[in-house]
């Protein structure tokens, strides 16, 4: 099977290493849904968790004026406004970093990558311990989030 | 490094939303969303909180030189400015310092378009 396209396998790989590297997201690909019902599933399971939708932004639309023919590539800026009053409370500036990200984009053809914010790097120079407690708990609820999108998929 | 610029200001408070979204348009950036902490957190939790406004701004050309620099940037997109109720009458406008954030991203080429944003936003603030 390598014999047969090595050279998109190689590109592919060296992407996802490139993309385990990054410090300020976690990203995970996806081959075998579509676009649409992976930013379906991931927005069921934002619901579930009372993540709240506050924008979506197709950049690929956005940017066509800079970039013609870019790929699918989308923004959800999602929040959940428990977690944002507490991080208010603790300090009045973390707006700043609200809301959170999640984006979706096609990196190649059948080939999604998810990535979510890691808001443990991201909300880091607030340097209030309870920002600090609440950037981990937001992080693991995304991440539950980017292994859910396949379990979806086999209940269907 | 401070995560923020931030100023204070006196004025109505929706006179201000305008001022700033008017100066960020000077400079090429589009509020994309406009968050009403005081109205979402009343209605979603009956918790009440002054007058807080998110303000999501991008501008499109910086936006597009950042994702060819770092194709998952957009994670951090786009920047923030708050403006929020002080005491007295007074009202401080904030704007997230994109030198801080990338910090985190490790990316040399990310860092001079982040310094350029910033400028930006520097600008603005210097005009509210």
């Amino acid at each position: 099977m390598k014999r047969e396209n090595p050279a998109k396998k190689e590109i592919s790989n060296q992407n996802y290493t490139e993309s385990r590297r990054t410090t300020y997201c976690i990203s995970q690909r996806y081959g075998s849904q579509t676009f649409s019902e992976i930013l379906k599933n991931i927005k069921e399971a934002l619901a579930k968790r009372d993540f709240d939708v506050l924008l979506e932004l197709a950049l690929d639309k956005y940017l066509k004026k800079d970039i013609k023919d870019m790929p699918p590539h989308v923004i959800l800026s999602v929040c959940n406004s428990g977690t944002a009053a507490k991080a208010l409370t603790a300090d009045l500036q973390s707006g700043v970093f609200l809301p959170c990200n999640i984006t979706v984009k096609e990196v190649d053809q059948g080939n999604i990558e998810v990535s979510i914010e890691d808001t443990t790097v991201t909300w880091a120079s607030s340097n209030t311990n309870e920002l600090g407690e609440l950037a981990k708990k937001t992080t693991e609820t995304l991440k539950q989030i980017l292994s859910e999108i396949d379990q979806q998929r086999m209940k269907l | 490094m401070e995560y923020y610029f931030a100023k204070t200001v006196t004025g109505e408070f929706e006179e201000v939303i305008k001022k700033v979204t008017n100066e960020l348009e000077k400079e090429g950036f589009g509020v994309l969303t406009e968050i009403d902490i005081k109205a979402t957190l009343k209605k979603k939790l009956d918790v009440d909180f002054k007058k807080y406004r998110i303000l999501g701004a991008c501008n499109a050309p910086y936006a597009h030189k950042a994702l060819k620099a770092e194709d998952k940037i957009g994670t951090m997109l786009p920047c923030n400015v708050i403006v929020q109720e002080l005491e007295n009458g007074r009202i401080e406008v904030a704007a997230v310092n994109p030198m801080a954030s990338m910090q985190a991203v490790k990316n040399k080429d990310l860092e001079s378009i982040a310094k350029e944003i910033g400028d930006k936003l520097k600008q603005v603030m210097d005009k509210v």
